[in-house]
């Protein structure tokens, strides 16, 4: 009988430092986006939350995947954090005027076009959104090939 | 290091870095408020402002205001009690800050009310029924009026005067000095010109307790 399953191991692989990596990127964002929205009381708009619903999860779920570190953690993880991708990358085409207006989805409430905050002239919530949620994802497929050797 | 203790260490250092954060902000934001009111001390009472209590009160309160907004609705008996037990002490100041749907004809029904002497009156009637005039969030003065009836009101009047344009300069003056003071939600406090350290009802009652014992001292 085994006593743990293959792919659980206890030290501190690449691959761990990897899948660690991309937790610390998501629990960051969890924390800044609940920043904006609980202590700056921005209001978060509609693709916003869509967001919110991609990358919450992953800053809960990837530490049980680190302790004892299970590779089969990027298998649950990865299409969080492409879902989440995609709904940032369209919000910055929205942002950016990319996207038409009539497939705006939120004309109601906080307008997604809108920007609430602008760093160092060019840095936006939509922006950091992506470049997380990129990060993320080159960190677990990276972590899936180390760990897969 | 096991990797469970470095991932809660993390986590926990994670957490810290938000609570300080978080307390860093909220004082930074205080500290911008009451910069901001002593810079512009005429825009936080107005001459047109509602007030109740002695002119010459040594501790005044001043509420920024949406009759609309249930928070508001839950702090009115707590400043109104405020006021009962220091009756000579605190002076009640309202403004107004109508975020909600429909809540600026709310505002101008509590001003037609006050050209008939009838403002707190109609006010405390307001607060006791808002759930019943505002379903859904949004405040309908057509459901405000049956509330009013049997109170010693000419109705048909005060229908008359809230179409006095002078209730718009008011409401417009109102949200002018809110955004001011970069007012974003209601109820907003701020006693002698300072604003609570926190939100909440105990830092007001003890913001006002501590005012009252002050203006004893002094005198």
């Amino acid at each position: 009988m085994n006593a743990s399953p293959a792919t659980e191991t206890h030290e501190f692989t690449t691959a761990w430092k990897l899948v660690f990596g991309a937790w610390l990127i998501a629990s960051t964002a969890t924390l800044g986006a609940l920043f904006f929205g609980e202590i700056m009381a921005l209001p978060p708009c509609l693709l916003c939350w869509y967001q919110r619903i991609f990358m919450f999860p992953l800053a809960l779920i990837l530490p049980f995947g680190l302790a004892p570190f299970d590779a089969k953690i990027v298998r649950y993880a990865l299409p969080l954090a492409i879902g989440g991708w995609l709904v940032a990358v369209f919000h910055q085409a929205l942002v950016a005027g990319l996207v038409p207006k009539a497939m705006e989805p939120c004309a109601r409430g906080v307008p997604c076009s809108k920007t609430v905050i602008e760093m160092f002239g060019f840095v936006t919530i939509p922006l950091l959104s992506i470049a997380a949620f990129s990060a993320i994802i080159a960190l677990l497929v990276l972590a899936h090939f180390r760990s897969a050797r | 290091m096991k990797q469970k203790t470095l991932v809660i260490a993390t986590a926990s250092l994670l957490l810290l870095t938000f609570i300080t954060g978080t307390f860093i902000y909220k004082s930074h934001k205080a500290d911008k408020t009451a910069q901001l009111v002593d810079q512009n001390k005429s825009s936080l009472i107005r001459p047109h402002s509602p007030s109740l209590g002695r002119d010459d009160a040594p501790v005044v309160i001043v509420e920024f205001f949406d009759p609309a907004c249930g928070t508001c609705q839950a702090f009115h008996p707590l400043v109104m009690s405020l006021l009962e037990s220091n009756p000579d002490q605190v002076r009640l100041v309202l403004r107004y800050a109508p975020f909600h749907e429909g809540s600026d004809k709310i505002v101008a029904v509590l001003e037609a009310a006050r050209k008939q002497d009838m403002f707190w009156e109609v006010l405390d009637v307001l607060m006791d029924t808002q759930d019943e005039w505002k379903p859904l969030q949004a405040a309908k003065v057509a459901l405000v009026w049956k509330h009013l009836e049997g109170m010693d009101l000419d109705l048909d009047q005060m229908r008359a005067d809230m179409n006095d344009p002078e209730i718009s300069l008011i409401l417009a003056q109102d949200i002018e000095d809110a955004n001011k003071f970069n007012i974003d939600t209601t109820p907003e406090f701020f006693i002698n010109g300072k604003p609570l350290p926190r939100f909440g009802s105990e830092p007001l009652k003890r913001m006002v307790d501590e005012a009252v014992k002050a203006a004893a001292g002094a005198r």
